[in-house]
């Protein structure tokens, strides 16, 4: 019974942020809580006996494929059914706004969903690994080995990743 | 902008956004949460939680036999034995038809 407990406080704090890092990849609130639950659900019928310490890369690594998954489901439904409306929404993507403070931090001043949605478009246009290494090691904090543990690689290839997202996203939103 | 500024601020921004989720977002995640416990059924992590607790509820079960049962040597014990001795020769006295000739013979033997 504490093991579920814990369990249920892990899924408690992580479940918001995890739903941020779905809504970063798939653009789409339906897709992301499905990601998330179904990141849950493995997470606690496959590993809810692993140590506690373990669940949150393991957590991470479900996620990342579930998003993988919705995202290679919705290539197929994009590329077979639905290619006219498909180039209608890229079109239809909102521009950037226009920078608080050009000199300094470009989401200093902003409201926190605006500076949210400007950074969540710079990880977007950010290749999925180095997307995937930003997010573990800059916004959830973890330490290469746990990035390493969560992606599924060495943790050179970690580093690699994290170090070309930062100088990657950094031009990106300094161009704004 | 240097590297570490821009991780600090990402952070923040993130954790901010991730706090201030919409109710029907949270409420969404919250079923979630649910089904997936659910899923995992309090069964499968329940498990080792509840055979200490049976195992613990058993001993205690047999500390209690053995405390109540009588121990041998003791007037309980003869008397436990004795009933069920003179039960054994009423029955088998009623079945030989003796039962109503000699039921004083029988009251006697059951004594100690």
């Amino acid at each position: 019974m504490l093991r579920t407990r814990a369990l249920e406080i892990f899924l408690a704090r992580i479940e918001a942020r995890a739903f941020r890092i779905a809504s970063i990849a798939l653009s789409n609130e339906a897709d992301a809580l499905d990601a998330v639950q179904e990141a849950m659900i493995k997470l606690a019928r496959r590993y809810a006996s692993r140590p506690e310490a373990d669940w949150a890369p393991l957590f991470h690594r479900i996620l990342t494929n579930s998003i993988r998954d919705s995202l290679r489901r919705r290539r197929v439904r994009t590329r077979w059914l639905m290619p006219f409306r498909a180039e209608r929404a890229e079109e239809a993507a909102p521009a950037w706004p226009e920078p608080a403070d050009p000199a300094g931090d470009p989401l200093a001043g902003l409201e926190a969903e605006e500076a949210w949605r400007i950074l969540a478009e710079g990880l977007r246009s950010l290749p999925d690994r180095q997307r995937e290494a930003f997010v573990l090691r800059a916004l959830e904090g973890f330490d290469v080995a746990q990035c390493a543990q969560a992606m599924g690689c060495s943790e050179g290839s970690v580093k690699t990743h994290y170090f070309r997202a930062v100088h990657a996203l950094r031009g990106r939103l300094e161009e704004r | 902008m240097n590297d570490e500024l821009l991780t600090r601020r990402a952070r923040e921004v993130y954790l901010e956004s991730a706090s201030s989720l919409d109710a029907a977002t949270r409420t969404a995640l919250a079923v979630s949460r649910r089904r997936a416990l659910a899923s995992s059924g309090a069964g499968n992590l329940g498990q080792g939680a509840w055979w200490p607790s049976g195992a613990v509820a058993a001993a205690v079960m047999l500390a209690a036999m053995l405390w109540i049962s009588p121990r041998p040597g003791t007037e309980a014990y003869h008397a436990s034995l004795d009933e069920a001795g003179l039960s054994e020769l009423m029955a088998l006295g009623q079945e030989l038809g003796l039962g109503d000739e000699e039921p004083e013979l029988y009251a006697w033997l059951g004594q100690p």
